[in-house]
């Protein structure tokens, strides 16, 4: 069988098919999903600053629903230009790559939700103003759309983290 | 997605307060805020062609703010439309999620239009709330210079 192998042609794709550079070991397929390990790859390579960690389930310090996160993203990808919005995370789908989160806010005391593909290059950062779990900031469901009829206390403390996170972008900016 | 008899609210100065829609004038079923096509690959939003622009709309005023007879005199006061009108609206919030070519999408909890005259220029003269940024079209740069918020 060995020598089969060795004595078999290398194989070189057509120039049409991108071929990806070769970063990591090529991974174990025996008694796997196949479907799994692609996956799996493709969430490790779309995991250029440690994202992925933020939102896993077993990380002590993941992102909660309730928490109160501030998002970049692109404008386009060949300007700088950057859009900010903060809000609660309301709901976190994971599914792989495709795992999405969402953020609300009241805007001018209108509410606005925005969905956010974690992996999407596109989206430059994410900075956790306010992290839930904790004393009064627990929220005891996994989804809170409920706080689109009952927004309680949630939303308002949105504002002072808004200015103090202003101000620290100024201050950051003297320096 | 706005349809016949959707009702939205008016954010702007012109008067009214409650529209509701009589005509799509895109001729679909439902008015949108904007749909994705094929310039999701254009991840630039200066770029993406106008069909991913507010949808207009014919409204009737369903609600307005009573005209004071003697406050006459000023520009505002002149553009005031009544209840019963019937004018040309361009949606600028939906409850219905809005997808952005970068994988986002956009979701208010209210829908809503500001109302135009026949030369698709705004009837009133402030816009009093959130705009969805995807009026960021050569058309509707008015409407969006003149909002205080655009998300």
């Amino acid at each position: 069988m060995s020598t089969a192998a060795e004595a078999a042609p290398k194989y070189t794709a057509p120039a049409s098919i991108q071929v990806p550079a070769e970063q990591f070991p090529a991974p174990k397929v025996t008694r796997k999903n196949l479907i799994d390990v692609v996956s799996q790859e493709q969430v490790q390579r779309a995991n250029v600053d440690g994202r992925m960690e933020l939102f896993s389930r077993k990380n002590p310090n993941r992102i909660q629903p309730g928490s109160v996160l501030l998002v970049e993203t692109l404008n386009s990808k060949a300007k700088e230009s950057t859009s900010t919005f903060m809000g609660v995370v309301i709901a976190i789908r994971r599914k792989g790559l495709e795992t999405t989160f969402t953020l609300r806010n009241l805007v001018m005391k209108v509410g606005v939700e925005q969905r956010f593909a974690l992996y999407s290059p596109m989206l430059k950062s994410i900075k956790v103003l306010q992290q839930a779990g904790s004393k009064d900031i627990k929220f005891r469901r996994a989804k809170l759309f409920y706080l689109r009829d009952q927004p309680g206390k949630a939303f308002q403390s949105l504002q002072s983290l808004w200015k103090q996170e202003q101000a620290e972008k100024v201050a950051a900016k003297k320096n | 997605m706005i349809g016949l008899k959707g009702t939205m609210s008016v954010i702007d100065n012109s008067g009214a307060v409650i529209a509701e829609c009589i005509k799509v004038m895109s001729g679909g079923r439902y008015a949108r805020l904007g749909k994705l096509t094929e310039a999701l690959l254009i991840l630039d939003f200066s770029n993406l062609i106008h069909t991913l622009a507010g949808d207009e709309i014919v409204c009737v005023v369903k609600r307005a703010r009573p005209i004071n007879p003697s406050l006459i005199g000023t520009q505002a006061a002149s553009l005031k439309v009544k209840k019963g009108d019937v004018r040309h609206a361009v949606i600028v919030r939906t409850k219905k999620e809005v997808g952005r070519p970068d994988g986002r999408y956009i979701r208010f909890d209210d829908n809503a239009c500001i109302l135009l005259n026949q030369k698709k220029e705004p009837l009133g003269t402030r816009v009093l709330g959130v705009v969805a940024a995807e009026l960021r079209q050569k058309k509707w740069m008015k409407l969006v210079s003149l909002a205080p918020r655009v998300v």
